[in-house]
């Protein structure tokens, strides 16, 4: 469990954005996966079994607490932005005194912060590399909503983060190396 | 100055490495030892407050057989009260109806007819109105459950 705690407790937070609902989730899977302790052990795909059954327990989670308010809330929301997409300009400055560790907790705050219809999708895409399809199927919406949500998320999230010092053109640039 | 194709695919990049490089968030502290507490105490359950599918087979197959008899008895019981039904005097229709459910393994088929004979029998605005005060009382908790999500929870959040 200790080996695998850390990728199923990520997994759970980044779709959830809570950390208390993330740990419930986490402890359901490892009951889970305790039922099915004979099959797991020394299995090679223990890892995506566990990753698999913490994505769908937290979609399903989501999809259990929160659908008969999307109608109250997110949609609200979704109102919200249905103008223009959102501007995105790279800025041309750097900051240089943010270490490894500042910028994780700054990029996973900002994560969390993004409203569930576009945390979800762009957590899908680019944590478990699901393609457009399988997110709209899953989520039950289109992939026409699916691609807006996630190039607005992208957008909100650089927002977020200029606004919080961290410069995008400086993460650009370090990811290229291998830094980010 | 980059056109706005250009400008998403380097966002989507860039969002794609700060996202990927991002190492795995630590579980909290007192994971472990909740998992380990909820597997101490699901094995001190008794076998008959576990999921079912954890009961022993034995158990299984009696609780089975217990449910058949009980949905068995449960219809000879509501044929004999719609005799007395029919002794006191109610339509006959309902009582012939009752006759084919108890004479009869079609139960869905008898138990639809009589639901239809019972439902014509009843006044119409008592119907629909009783139907209108239950979508009004569905309707008000449903908004005032609405009220107060997006009062105590979206504020907190």
């Amino acid at each position: 469990m200790r080996q695998y705690q850390d990728m199923v407790y990520s997994t759970a937070a980044r779709l959830l954005g809570d950390a208390a609902q993330a740990e419930d989730i986490a402890q359901g899977v490892f009951l889970k996966a305790y039922e099915r302790f004979d099959e797991l052990r020394g299995s090679p795909t223990a890892a995506g079994w566990l990753k698999t059954v913490a994505t769908n327990q937290s979609l399903n989670h989501l999809s259990r607490y929160r659908k008969r308010w999307q109608f109250f809330s997110d949609r609200r929301r979704d109102d919200e932005d249905d103008g223009a997409d959102p501007e995105f300009g790279v800025p041309d400055t750097t900051l240089e005194d943010l270490d490894a560790d500042q910028r994780s907790a700054l990029i996973e705050a900002a994560l969390d912060s993004l409203p569930s219809h576009q945390r979800v999708p762009l957590v899908l895409f680019h944590f478990e590399d699901m393609p457009y399809q399988d997110i709209a199927e899953r989520l039950q919406v289109s992939v026409g909503k699916i691609k807006t949500d996630i190039h607005r998320g992208r957008a909100a999230l650089a927002q977020l983060l200029t606004a919080r010092g961290v410069v995008v053109a400086d993460l650009h640039s370090r990811s290229e190396h291998g830094i980010a | 100055m980059e056109s706005p194709d250009r400008n998403q695919e380097r966002l989507a990049q860039w969002v794609h490495h700060a996202l990927r490089g991002l190492p795995p968030r630590n579980a909290p502290a007192g994971l472990q030892s909740r998992v380990l507490a909820a597997i101490a105490r699901r094995s001190a359950q008794p076998w008959w407050e576990q999921h079912f599918l954890r009961w022993p087979l034995p158990a299984r197959l009696g609780f089975l057989l217990l449910s058949a008899v009980i949905a068995r008895l449960l219809l000879q019981a509501s044929g004999w009260m719609i005799d007395r039904l029919r002794e006191l005097g109610v339509s006959p229709v309902v009582a012939t109806q009752a006759r084919e459910l108890r004479s009869d393994w079609s139960f869905i088929a008898s138990l639809n007819d009589t639901l239809h004979v019972v439902l014509n029998a009843i006044p119409s605005p008592w119907l629909y109105g009783s139907l209108a005060v239950i979508g009004l009382m569905y309707a008000t908790l449903f908004g005032i459950g609405s009220v107060a999500y997006r009062t105590f929870n979206q504020e907190r959040s």
